[in-house]
């Protein structure tokens, strides 16, 4: 085709005038916001997460999640995913640090969310049933607005099994709710995470019993020092036993220990006789004194006593008692059937100062002679 | 003719251009305005260790997790504001990193003494990034035998101060206490935080770093769940030293006394 300069002319006109279109057009778009990128999603803000315990492959795990929502938009799904990643871009996957999490092996529970504007959230069913990485929540879609707190509880989530090792948690908002496909995200949040391991702290405490019998120098301290306790003959008094008047005399014994289940005090008694084998009778379990002259009598408690005055309760501030039948005053038993338990504590306890009772009535037909009994006190610690 | 094609595909193309640029992918959560949005896709930064792309064609991988002082550099400028908060440098990743070492698995006091205190130690380290800082708690019961806990030091409600009747170490009295601080009594144990590499780019003014009830040297207290370390921002590596001490009074129930305990470090970002 041949052209006119007429024609010509115009062409450059219209050369030019696409030049400065085409610049106008560059200077435009770069002005221009870029539309994909501010597109829709905006950032969950001052987001963490807390799991109840880090320890690799605990079950049973609540995690705790706290954040901003970042933009003014309806929520009805939240999903929350365990991933080697905290990348928007990258899909979720465990592979890698996150292998072994799992939504699905307690099945994770949820109590919802609380907050402004959080409310009615509960566990996914259905397309939004949990998987072993993803967990959702869902509601009817409602309002949220940039700024609100929401703290989000899932329960019984099992962590991942390496230890030591940092693992990712995505939050991700959406606009649709129960029952819709999640697809129009509103809010996007990484959380790093970490596993570690147990700190086993161990220590040994020394079983102990302290335990002493003596007729004096005990000193009520705590502890007691045994070193401090002598003598092992109690002489009745008055002496020698005359019918109508007990004969009375006292002994000491501490007890205490760190078992667990506190201890047991028995003993091993023989028979109140003399050399030839004559014996004052025992009392009777839980007898009284009689000071008529009608019966012998042999026995002690660890009470204080006032018929006949003799003996002091079980002293201190630890929690050992006297048991049975001698713990009841003014009453007094003997035997020799042996393991005869006479006091105990059911904890540790610091010491307790126990007071042996003794108390001996006679006869005008008594025979005479120099008569003696052996008990053999033991304690013995349960821990 | 020719040339005004030309011109007009040139500048279609360069439309064209900046509109693809403009529609890449939605990613990283990073600075995001309502029309604007910074996405790092690059392979990572010195504080992404062993990054890899995600196409695998592009690797970092410095021979050491030294920080990226292998690299020329490691410093990562840190600007915030309550709301806001930037990282500057030549490396900085968009991928929120926490990092937590528990170094110490077992803590043996063992035999403990009405006459005497014992001590013993343990380490662990943690390293933030991208965040509003961390806190660590601790997360267990004192160690027991039998169901009998030796008993935790200090008034008993979550993070309180003070103690009763002390926060000292009392022989013959029944404590269990930590602290994350360098002590002369009852025995020099334990260590200040160290900053790793350096103060320059790690958090480790225990002022800062250390809550009160956990902060005064010679004091102990314990508490499942309490905060013993904590950060208002991201920081490099810090070296936490936990001084475990004991005491056992004549009524603790003899045995072997054990227990567990772990600490769960959360970032905010």
């Amino acid at each position: 085709m041949k052209l006119t300069s007429n024609a010509k002319t115009r062409l450059s006109f219209l050369e030019r005038a696409a030049s400065w279109i085409g610049a106008v057009s560059l200077i435009l778009v770069s002005l221009a916001p870029i539309p994909a990128l501010a597109s829709t999603a905006g950032v969950l803000d001052t987001r963490s997460v807390t799991p109840s315990s880090s320890l690799p492959a605990a079950t049973g795990v609540t995690l705790t999640s706290v954040f901003n929502i970042g933009q003014t938009a309806n929520v009805g799904t939240i999903k929350f995913e365990i991933c080697d990643s905290p990348l928007a871009a990258v899909s979720c996957v465990n592979s890698g640090n996150s292998t072994g999490e799992s939504f699905t092996s307690g099945p994770a529970t949820t109590t919802g969310c609380t907050g402004t504007n959080a409310a009615s959230f509960v566990l996914g069913v259905s397309g939004q049933a949990s998987t072993a990485n993803t967990l959702y929540m869902t509601r009817t879609s409602a309002s949220a607005t940039a700024g609100n707190t929401w703290t989000c509880t899932i329960n019984a989530a099992k962590n991942p099994t390496t230890t030591n090792v940092q693992y990712y948690m995505k939050i991700t908002t959406y606009n649709e709710g129960t029952g819709v496909a999640p697809t129009t995200v509103r809010d996007f949040g990484g959380i790093a995470m970490a596993t570690t391991q147990q700190i086993s702290v161990t220590a040994n405490v020394q079983e102990n019993l302290v335990f002493c019998v003596g007729t004096s120098g005990a000193t009520s301290g705590t502890p007691e020092t045994c070193g401090t306790f002598t003598g092992s003959t109690v002489t009745l008094s008055p002496n020698p036993m005359a019918n109508g008047a007990a004969s009375t005399g006292i002994a000491k014994m501490t007890a205490a220990t760190n078992g667990l289940n506190g201890y047991n005090i028995t003993y091993n008694g023989s028979s109140f006789t003399d050399t030839t084998a004559d014996t004052i009778t025992a009392f009777p379990v839980g007898g009284a004194v009689n000071n008529s002259a009608t019966a012998e009598q042999f026995g002690f408690n660890l009470m204080t006593n006032t018929t006949p005055a003799v003996g002091v309760g079980a002293t201190g501030s630890a929690s050992g008692t006297a048991f049975g039948t001698y713990a009841t005053a003014n009453t007094f038993s003997y035997s020799t059937a042996g393991g005869v338990k006479i006091a105990s504590a059911t904890q540790p306890t610091a010491d307790t100062l126990y007071t042996m009772a003794y108390v001996a009535n006679v006869l005008a037909t008594t025979k005479a002679g120099a008569y003696t009994a052996t008990q053999t006190f033991i304690c013995t610690g349960n821990f | 003719m020719r040339r005004w094609n030309r011109q007009l595909v040139i500048s279609m193309a360069l439309v064209l251009g900046i509109s693809g640029t403009a529609s890449g992918a939605i990613g990283d959560p990073s600075s995001t305005s309502t029309s604007y949005r910074i996405v790092e896709g690059e392979v990572g930064g010195n504080g992404q260790f062993n990054s890899t792309s995600t196409g695998g064609n592009f690797t970092f991988n410095p021979s050491a997790d030294d920080g990226g002082s292998s690299l020329g550099e490691n410093a990562v400028g840190n600007g915030a504001s309550t709301s806001f908060q930037t990282k500057s440098g030549f490396d900085t990743t968009a991928q929120p990193s926490l990092t937590m070492i528990v170094n110490t698995s077992l803590v043996a006091f063992g035999a403990l003494s009405l006459v005497t205190a014992k001590t013993a130690t343990a380490t662990f380290s943690v390293k933030d990034y991208t965040s509003f800082g961390y806190v660590v708690q601790i997360v267990g019961s004192p160690p027991s035998n039998g169901g009998h806990a030796l008993a935790g030091m200090g008034s008993q409600s979550a993070n309180s101060t003070g103690c009763s009747p002390t926060c000292a170490s009392n022989n013959g009295v029944e404590q269990f206490g930590i602290n994350l601080r360098l002590n002369a009594s009852p025995a020099a144990v334990g260590a200040d935080p160290v900053p790793i590499p350096s103060s320059a780019f790690s958090l480790s003014n225990p002022s800062v770093v250390i809550p009160l009830p956990y902060r005064t040297a010679d004091a102990y207290r314990y508490f499942s769940g309490d905060t013993i370390a904590s950060a208002p921002s991201s920081s490099g590596e810090t070296d936490y030293t936990i001084s475990f001490m004991a005491n056992m009074s004549s009524v603790s129930p003899g045995g072997t006394y054990g227990g567990g305990m772990t600490l769960v470090a959360t970032g905010t970002y």
